[in-house]
């Protein structure tokens, strides 16, 4: 990551490294549920050796992806909490970097889902008032630290919601 | 952090007649499949059929409900309110009581006969639905909740009030003085509407074609049978399709410039008490209002077609409305049509402080021009390859094109710029249709550098300038990425003062 210094400062952020396992057990999800919904098509109209090929034709794009996708997108992802707004970069292929100065929160979530949870895993959810930029998650954080996060940036925009 | 804890003595939660109204919510979306249901086995047994209803949408509908009412909880303080939610997927929301919007208490029937109502609210966030719903409260928490939400609003100073009032009263405001700034006579509507609208005319021809098509059977065979037909009945065929075509440009361009002549008839916009006014049309009567401090951003569109004659049509972004495509969602016209000397008049109307003849845009990078080209390419080769997979003498097509395409993509570059002024960012963009965005930087909301991988190839970026204003954003496309940085950099140093401060600065009240 050659530009790094250019945008981040020291207090530079990567998501917990339990994102990567989260992202590989969702991909590992969809795969299955996609390979099995064809093997099934494939069964009912018997396709014969077909639905086979089919079959695997989905799911090993799936496994591959969920084997190099995951580890590539929490590389991606840096951010950080400066003096007067917070700063992310993230994106394998298609990459933003986004800046949201602190008065301009409108307000803050954190939120996890089942599995998120099994990890001790959440996100935090930025909103405001923006068209691009109206709400802009931070996944993958563990729980205490995004708990942190949402409170201190939540008493951030406190001070002064802007539109 | 030992939020749960300290929160458990504080924390509030719905009336338990919530459970009852979430299930009935619940249980309505399961009303096709079952009275399709119903109605196809009733008449055979109708004891089992009601377990089975009662099994399929009622059981469902009991444990949404059960499970809504207890993980639904809130809490408010002098600074915020916090809201969890959401059953498998848990949420934990902040709202500072400053950026609260809007708070609405309702009441159904139903709701009204047991004491309960709905509140909701809503921040500056352009989302469809509230930011937080309470369904449902006893009533008289609902008017206690609501009084101290509004309570903080009320204390908030007046500048931002301004902005915290949705919808701006309609008509002049009293006792304010109203001066014209600028005027439309039937001659430049007929200029407007005969230049506006190319993208329309060229739909309207390819429908045409495509209505036409079947007419022609010549037109569809004449490729592939080229040498076989008599040469007169090809060519007498294809002159059918450009008369028709070009018949249906003229009734387009026709209906075109009546429609800009009724609808702006007698355009008159006016200036005053820190508003626009304009009114305008032959049959209805327009009369709107733009508040100035709701004006998010102004774009300045001249076409191909009307910048050799001098002209633009001006269009403000404003916050708030949230109806419309995505294309013009939030957009006000300011103008149909203005001449360019009139141009830099109508944006000091708008933004007070900005010189439009004096702005100096800076060009985005050269390389623009070449990744253009290379994308063009790219779709030539494969039109190319096509093409030859069908036949080979076709080819030539796509060769032939390399040029145009390097012509278009220098034309692109040429009609990209940025400039920073001392309040506002403009941005350029669009051959075509040129777009000029003028954003005065205590409007921009957050910063983004988007790169794709195209762009990463020739280290090209493009700054995005995200403002409330809906609908499509102000971009400056392919800067070199330092470049790009310093500029966001540049522009977040304008964004750390409080939207307070900045909002007095840029309207002259302190």
């Amino acid at each position: 990551m050659d530009d790094q210094s250019l945008i981040f400062g020291p207090g530079a952020k990567s998501l917990d490294a339990r994102v990567v396992r989260l992202w590989r057990w969702h991909i590992l999800v969809w795969t299955g549920g996609l390979a099995v919904t064809v093997a099934v098509a494939g069964w009912v109209l018997e396709l014969g050796s077909w639905s086979a090929v089919a079959t695997v034709a989905v799911a090993v794009p799936g496994l591959l992806l969920g084997l190099l996708w995951p580890r590539a997108r929490y590389r991606s992802w840096r951010f950080e909490v400066r003096d007067t707004d917070v700063v992310l970069r993230r994106g394998v292929w298609w990459r933003m970097t986004s800046i949201v100065p602190h008065s301009r929160i409108q307000h803050v979530d954190t939120k996890h889902g089942p599995l998120e949870r099994r990890l001790g895993l959440s996100s935090v959810v930025l909103f405001t008032a923006g068209t691009v930029g109206a709400s802009i998650e931070i996944p993958g954080l563990p729980v205490g630290e995004a708990a942190e996060l949402r409170d201190l940036l939540a008493s951030l925009g406190r001070a002064g919601a802007a539109v | 952090m030992n939020h749960g804890e300290r929160d458990l003595a504080v924390r509030q939660r719905l009336h338990p007649v919530t459970v009852v109204f979430e299930a009935i919510k619940i249980a309505r979306s399961f009303i096709v499949p079952v009275a399709v249901g119903a109605l196809t086995a009733a008449r055979r047994n109708p004891g089992e059929t009601a377990m089975w209803i009662a099994l399929i949408a009622g059981v469902p509908a009991l444990v949404g409900g059960i499970a809504k009412y207890a993980r639904f909880s809130y809490e408010i303080s002098d600074e915020a309110l916090v809201v969890d939610s959401g059953v498998l997927q848990m949420q934990h929301r902040v709202i500072p009581l400053a950026s609260v919007q809007n708070v609405n208490v309702r009441q159904t029937a139903m709701q009204r006969m047991l004491g309960v109502a709905t509140l909701t609210v809503e921040t500056a966030t352009g989302g469809m639905s509230a930011e937080a719903e309470f369904a449902v409260l006893r009533r008289a928490s609902a008017d206690v909740l609501l009084s101290r939400l509004l309570a903080e609003r009320r204390a908030l100073p007046e500048e931002l009030h301004a902005n915290a009032v949705r919808v701006a009263p309609a008509g002049a405001p009293a006792g304010a003085q109203e001066t014209v700034i600028h005027h439309l006579d039937p001659a430049d509507l007929v200029i407007a509407g005969a230049t506006a609208n190319h993208a329309g005319l060229i739909i309207a021809a390819a429908a045409g074609l495509v209505q036409f098509r079947d007419e022609l059977p010549y037109l569809d065979v004449g490729i592939r049978q080229f040498q076989r037909l008599p040469l007169d009945s090809v060519s007498s065929a294809v002159l059918i399709g450009l008369a028709a075509v070009a018949m249906l440009l003229v009734i387009g361009w026709i209906v075109s410039i009546a429609g800009c002549v009724i609808g702006y008839y007698d355009f008159t916009l006016m200036t005053g008490g820190q508003r626009l006014r304009k009114t305008h049309g032959l049959l209805a009567r327009v009369n709107s209002t733009i508040p100035l401090d709701r004006v998010q951003a102004l774009r300045v569109e001249d076409s191909f077609l009307r910048r050799p004659l001098g002209l633009s049509r001006l269009r403000v972004m404003t916050a708030g409305s949230a109806l419309g495509d995505m294309e013009s969602r939030g957009a006000e016209t300011i103008t149909p049509i203005a001449r360019a000397a009139t141009v830099p008049c109508l944006v000091r109307a708008v933004f007070p402080a900005l010189d439009y003849s004096g702005i100096v845009l800076r060009p985005v990078h050269s390389r623009s021009r070449s990744r253009a080209f290379t994308l063009y390419l790219c779709v030539l080769l494969a039109l190319a390859m096509a093409a030859t997979a069908w036949r080979v003498q076709l080819m030539v097509i796509p060769a032939v094109l390399v040029i145009p395409a390097w012509l278009l993509a220098a034309w692109q570059y040429r009609h990209r710029g940025y400039a920073m002024d001392t309040q506002y960012v403009v941005a350029r963009n669009g051959a075509f249709n040129r777009i000029t965005w003028l954003v005065p930087e205590h409007k921009l909301q957050t910063l983004h550098v988007r790169e794709s991988p195209f762009q990463r190839r020739h280290e090209l970026a493009t700054v995005q300038l995200d403002t409330s204003g809906g609908g499509r954003v102000a971009s400056v496309h392919d800067l070199a990425y330092g470049e790009a940085v310093r500029l966001v950099n540049s522009l977040r140093r304008g964004l750390t003062e409080t939207g307070i401060a900045n909002q007095a600065r840029a309207t002259g009240a302190i």
